[in-house]
């Protein structure tokens, strides 16, 4: 703790010559043309680096502080408190609302994005072992002639099949590679 | 000078959309990945399940070395070990001739507020090692675990040593009753009701407390100091890129699952469980002493975010013979970003991995995801 207060005390006093002494000093000798920018721009960083350790130095001296504490972990516990009772209010007054208005709540889109996510992430992997079994049936099926006549689309003439998206919700494919650069 | 006075209220004004941006995103159920930065390594996932994504990188050099296992924290996204090219631990490591696989946990929704140390580690750690076991087709993995995760991994080595042949822990927090980092007094400060109000309200710890308590460790740095930093370096060849980078990770906070932060708020920081050999996991307790494999504890000697003597008592705890302590001139980050850090540090631990690697094995082809407990 003494250490730390000789600490503060030569940051204070390098802090106080570097701002009153040497930049007024060095300013003034850049004015005039016989001193070099250099020097007053090396006294203000002085002066400046001296202030940073003092503000955390500070800092922590207010951490170590048991009645800060004390008050930090009183305003968080009523904070969340209130913040508790502001969402049970709300709840109580307006649950009830959304499902008459047609609207869902927060729970139901929650739980609907987390199927949603599964879905994708399922899918992504299958997609991956669909593409993986074509590259392995593909060589295979080369030199075989078709045997059987094309049966007719059942889609509709002119509307091409729509490929499945790679990325679904923000969901990425399996394998990454470094951008091109 | 005067352009300093140009520059800085750009900067702030940079900082503070990088900062709502990052607000939104720990917002969001479920979190955005589309907003990290794009992968400087390329990689593989080769596994999925529970809150856990395993990612595969493949060594370029030879493999000479036991697979590594790299988990990452529970806080924020792992993509500081992966972050720009030379100042990448992955593609350090891969250089080496170590086959990486990294765990880029899913961050937790409320429907997940249940999961605890028992769940990430007997649960999603250990299904990792499953996978990389089956992947590498090795019957032991090498784990290497960074802060939170360096917890994790020493957790999980107490719990399952027989499948781990080393352990590197890099700024493990372990022994709490060390008060070196002040903001750390404040939460013996929080009481169990305050912390069941926190996960009562949210479900889980949200990503703005997360955020809160990282920006409070040094609000100097974080309101004006980084950013005249920023001034000071910007003629430096690619600092501006680096810093951009790195703030959007100091920006990429993500919550944390309601009952682990409620276990390590009580049973790790205020109580001190995992030090004493007391901490319950499952139905086991997580005694150190059956740590008997090469343990290599990575320290950072200007660390301010994890004391440096909160850490070094890991190799007296285990049970290991082959356990020491690697103190590096360097700060929490620093060590997996810093240039020093992928010179001299970062090949040390390749070359430990590599001395004290026994299973070298191609890896398969052919893989199943369905070989794993759910």
């Amino acid at each position: 703790m003494a250490e730390q207060a000789q600490h503060n005390v030569a940051d204070l006093m390098t802090m106080y010559t570097a701002t009153f002494l040497e930049l007024p000093l060095a300013g003034t000798k850049w004015a005039w043309g016989v001193g070099k920018e250099q020097e007053a721009t090396e006294a203000a960083w002085k002066s400046y680096d001296a202030w940073v350790r003092l503000a955390s130095a500070s800092t922590d001296g207010l951490y170590r502080n048991s009645l800060f504490g004390d008050i930090v972990a009183r305003t968080l516990d009523m904070g969340l408190r209130w913040q508790r009772l502001g969402n049970a209010w709300a709840g109580a007054f307006f649950g009830g609302l959304w499902p008459v208005v047609g609207l869902p709540t927060a729970a139901a889109v929650q739980a609907l994005q987390e199927g949603v996510q599964s879905l994708s992430t399922r899918l992504a992997a299958q997609d991956a072992q669909l593409q993986a079994l074509h590259r392995e049936v593909r060589p295979l099926t080369a030199g075989v002639p078709s045997q059987r006549k094309r049966r007719a689309s059942r889609t509709r003439p002119g509307t091409p099949l729509q490929a499945l998206p790679a990325k679904l919700n923000g969901h990425q494919p399996n394998t990454f590679s470094t951008p091109a650069a | 000078m005067p352009s300093l006075f140009n520059h800085l209220p750009q900067y702030w004004m940079d900082g503070a959309i990088r900062y709502f941006e990052g607000l939104r995103n720990g917002l969001n159920e479920p979190f955005p990945f589309k907003e990290d930065v794009p992968p400087t390594t390329p990689y593989e996932v080769i596994y999925e399940e529970g809150k856990v994504r395993l990612r595969y990188y493949q060594a370029t050099a030879t493999s000479r070395s036991t697979p590594l296992l790299l988990v990452y924290a529970l806080i924020k996204r792992p993509y500081i070990l992966d972050l720009l090219p030379g100042k990448s631990v992955v593609q350090n490591l891969l250089n080496q001739g170590i086959d990486v696989y990294l765990t880029d946990w899913i961050p937790p929704t409320r429907a997940d507020s249940w999961r605890g140390f028992d769940a990430y580690v007997n649960g999603d750690v250990a299904n990792a090692v499953r996978a990389v076991q089956l992947h590498a087709g090795v019957e032991q993995v090498s784990l290497l675990g960074y802060c939170f995760g360096g917890m994790l991994t020493t957790m999980y080595t107490a719990l399952h040593p027989e499948t781990v042949e080393n352990l590197i822990t890099l700024t493990l927090p372990l022994d709490m009753s060390v008060r070196e980092v002040p903001l750390f007094g404040l939460l013996d400060k929080l009481r169990p009701e305050t912390l069941e109000q926190i996960t009562a309200t949210y479900g889980n710890c949200p990503a703005w407390f997360m955020k809160a308590a990282f920006t409070a460790m040094s609000p100097v740095h974080h309101a004006v100091d980084k950013y005249m930093g920023l001034h000071r370096n910007q003629d430096k060849e690619g600092y501006a890129e680096m810093f951009t980078r790195f703030e959007r990770w100091m920006n990429s906070d993500v919550p944390l699952a309601g009952r682990i932060f409620r276990e390590v708020t009580q049973d790790i920081f205020q109580q001190n469980l995992l030090m004493q050999n007391r901490l319950h996991i499952g139905t086991k307790v997580a005694d150190l002493q059956r740590i008997t494999c090469p343990v290599l504890n990575v320290v950072g000697e200007y660390d301010d975010v994890v004391h440096p003597k909160s850490s070094l008592p890991l190799v007296t705890l285990v049970g290991s013979s082959d356990a020491h302590n690697l103190l590096f001139p360097t700060g929490h980050v620093g060590a997996v970003v810093s240039a020093a850090a992928h010179k001299k540090l970062w090949p040390q631990v390749g070359q430990w991995l590599r001395e004290h690697s026994t299973q070298i094995s191609e890896p398969q082809t052919s893989w199943s995801s369905d070989t794993y407990a759910h």
